[in-house]
């Protein structure tokens, strides 16, 4: 018999050990390669600042997240949205997280969420809906975000909402699409057998269908996360006076920063891997039904 | 087709007829379910196909009536018009004298697969009917009622130890059971079923048969049974109603004429035998034996006409054409 190959070949099955050898492959060559060249760099400019050392870089991160104090003042966006006065904390970093986190991009998918998850059910459930809002939220899908952002400044001015209806409509027409698609796979089969149950059309919307989607709704938010964060920072650069994303440009303009810019991007892809990985979770916890683990 | 044109023909289609016109006359509330000259024609892109045609056929109430054919002979389009997720192109269907309108509680389903809510438990799926019926007030007076006479059903069907998991952790022959108790919790007055056993193995199948008769048996609930296992059929039911094609051609009156496709047009009832209730019954081996001549030996025709004058109440009689048609359709 054939010995079953280790590293190469369709039926390769390497060993935990050596499965986590080869994951570290690409990350350990990555980080020796920016080593290299940076070490090599500040060799030929002691005081250059495009590429700094790795030492450098924790430096200016332990700087950027110390705390002098926590001090924060509540302020209200449409009269019902919290937003923490980060500028009183003392820690750069820890304050533009916050902001960008949990007011603006949590915000932003929160109620892009809801408004689709709505939207999408009811036009898949309802035709009439299916000729009025319909093809109107394919075209809208199609608008690019950035392009409306200039109208987004001029009718909301630089606040915080015009930043939380950017990241909304950057998300909302995708996610409406997303339910819309996924109510419709449901078995004709089976809301005729609701039927027959004695549901009314909102008890089949609301009772039947809906519970049903919500699963397929945290998994179109996990893998459109992109989007968001996307939307988030092109509105931060433009026009804030916090976030990750200003945080990011105001260090290309004073510098450039190249020791405070990396730690950041760093951390953005950590907290963008976060979310997505515990919305993978709360999937999977809390809808045990849907997963794939046997199939029906 | 030799065996038609041999045959008299011209007899047997008067007879036919006679026969049909005779049973018109009924009034629709005579019978539980009262289908009248039910037509269905679907628009395809090679023309309209008509799937249905001339179909009249009334079930009594706790009949247990099952409906065989040769596949896409039209067994679920029919089934869809009585659930009414479908409506006849011309024609009536009653139900207790009221014509059936769109899918209701007075009509349970249950599905080969699909039946169960994917996200809710087998005790949650046995509930739905009340939780969709009750408003929340009411449904949170009675729950415990309620409750307690779900987990009874579920302890006829031995599902009680299963009462907490998904569909997907149920075997195939569990779910149909679970969707069975799920339809007679909503006690509606017919009971369809579209080849509920079609995906399960044998075994599992054998079982579930037994099952239904008993449960068929305790509730004398009407059950509309589609499949096209012969067998099944006549183990099953009171009465095999047998569906069947003929070819465009051989009927003069019809509509579509000198088009080429050969299965154009499907025919209502062409044959109902009595069978029995049980395998006590001594009528039951010769009925699955006549049955069988019909759906495979093309040969034993004139047994058929035998069977069906000696041992039948009330049919239409079976046609060599049709019978014909319908063995050279029947997959061994």
């Amino acid at each position: 018999m054939r010995k079953r190959a280790l590293l190469l070949g369709i039926h390769a099955e390497p060993p935990r050990w050596l499965q986590i050898v080869y994951m570290s492959i690409v990350p350990v060559i990555a980080i020796a390669g920016y080593y290299w060249i940076s070490s090599n760099y500040l060799a030929d400019n002691p005081h250059g600042k495009l590429l700094p050392s790795f030492m450098m870089m924790l430096r200016r991160f332990l700087v950027l997240t110390s705390f002098s104090g926590i001090d924060f003042e509540l302020n209200w966006v449409w009269g019902f949205i919290p937003v923490p006065d980060i500028t009183l904390i003392g820690s750069l970093f820890w304050g533009d997280t916050a902001i960008s986190l949990f007011l603006r991009l949590l915000t932003g998918l929160t109620i892009a969420s809801a408004v689709g998850l709505i939207l999408g059910l009811n036009i898949a459930m309802f035709r009439t809906l299916q000729f009025l809002v319909l093809p109107w939220v394919t075209v809208l899908s199609f608008v690019p975000v950035v392009a409306v952002m200039p109208i987004l400044l001029i009718v909301l001015g630089i606040g915080e909402e015009a930043k939380i209806v950017l990241i909304i409509l950057g998300l909302v027409f995708i996610i409406t699409l997303s339910m819309y698609e996924k109510t419709r796979e449901i078995a004709q089969e089976l809301l005729v057998n609701a039927r027959t149950l004695g549901a009314t059309d909102l008890g089949l919307t609301y009772r039947v269908v809906l519970p049903m989607v919500i699963p397929d709704l945290l998994q179109t938010m996990r893998l459109n996360m992109g989007i968001a964060w996307y939307c988030l920072l092109m509105g931060e650069a433009i026009a804030a006076q916090q976030g990750l994303g200003y945080r990011i440009f105001l260090f290309r303009r004073v510098g450039p920063d190249m020791a405070g810019i990396l730690p950041y991007v760093i951390c953005i892809t950590l907290f963008a891997f976060a979310i997505y990985y515990l919305l993978g979770c709360i999937e999977r916890r809390l809808f045990p039904w849907k997963t794939d683990g046997e199939k029906q | 087709m030799s065996i038609f044109h041999n045959g008299g023909s011209a007899e047997e289609a008067q007879h036919f007829d006679m026969v049909t016109k005779k049973d018109m006359v009924l009034n629709p509330k005579d019978h539980l379910l009262h289908i009248e000259n039910v037509r269905k024609v679907y628009a395809g892109r090679d023309g309209a196909k008509t799937v249905l045609d001339n179909v009249d056929l009334r079930v009594s109430a706790g009949e247990f009536v099952a409906l065989v054919g040769p596949s896409g002979c039209g067994k679920s389009t029919l089934l869809r018009l009585i659930l009414g997720s479908e409506r006849p192109t011309s024609g009536a269907l009653y139900l207790d004298g009221e014509p059936i309108g769109f899918p209701d509680p007075t009509r349970g389903i249950v599905y080969q697969k699909y039946g169960l809510f994917p996200n809710r438990t087998a005790l949650e799926n046995v509930l739905m009917p009340h939780k969709l019926k009750l408003s929340f007030s009411e449904w949170q007076k009675r729950k415990k009622e309620l409750i307690g006479q779900a987990e009874h059903y579920l302890e006829i069907a031995q599902l009680i130890e299963h009462k907490d998991k998904y569909p997907k952790e149920l075997s195939g022959g569990q779910q149909q059971r679970t969707a069975v108790m799920q339809q007679l919790i909503n006690d509606p007055k017919v009971l369809l079923m579209d080849e509920p056993f079609g995906a399960l193995d044998p075994g599992s199948r054998e079982r579930m048969q037994v099952f239904l008769l008993n449960i068929w048996e305790k509730t004398g609930k009407t059950i509309f049974f589609v499949t096209h296992d012969l067998e099944e059929a006549v183990f099953l039911a009171t009465r095999v109603v047998v569906l069947s094609q003929y070819y465009t051609d051989d009927r003069t009156d019809l509509k579509v004429r000198g088009s080429c496709i050969k299965c154009d047009i499907k025919t209502g009832t062409v044959g109902q035998a009595q069978s029995t209730k049980s395998k006590l019954d001594p009528k039951f081996t010769a009925t699955i034996e006549h049955l069988r001549d019909v759906g495979f030996k093309p040969d034993h025709l004139h047994h058929v006409r035998e069977f069906d004058l000696t041992h039948a109440d009330s049919f239409h009689t079976v046609t060599p054409e049709e019978v014909n048609g319908l063995a050279c359709d029947f997959p061994k």
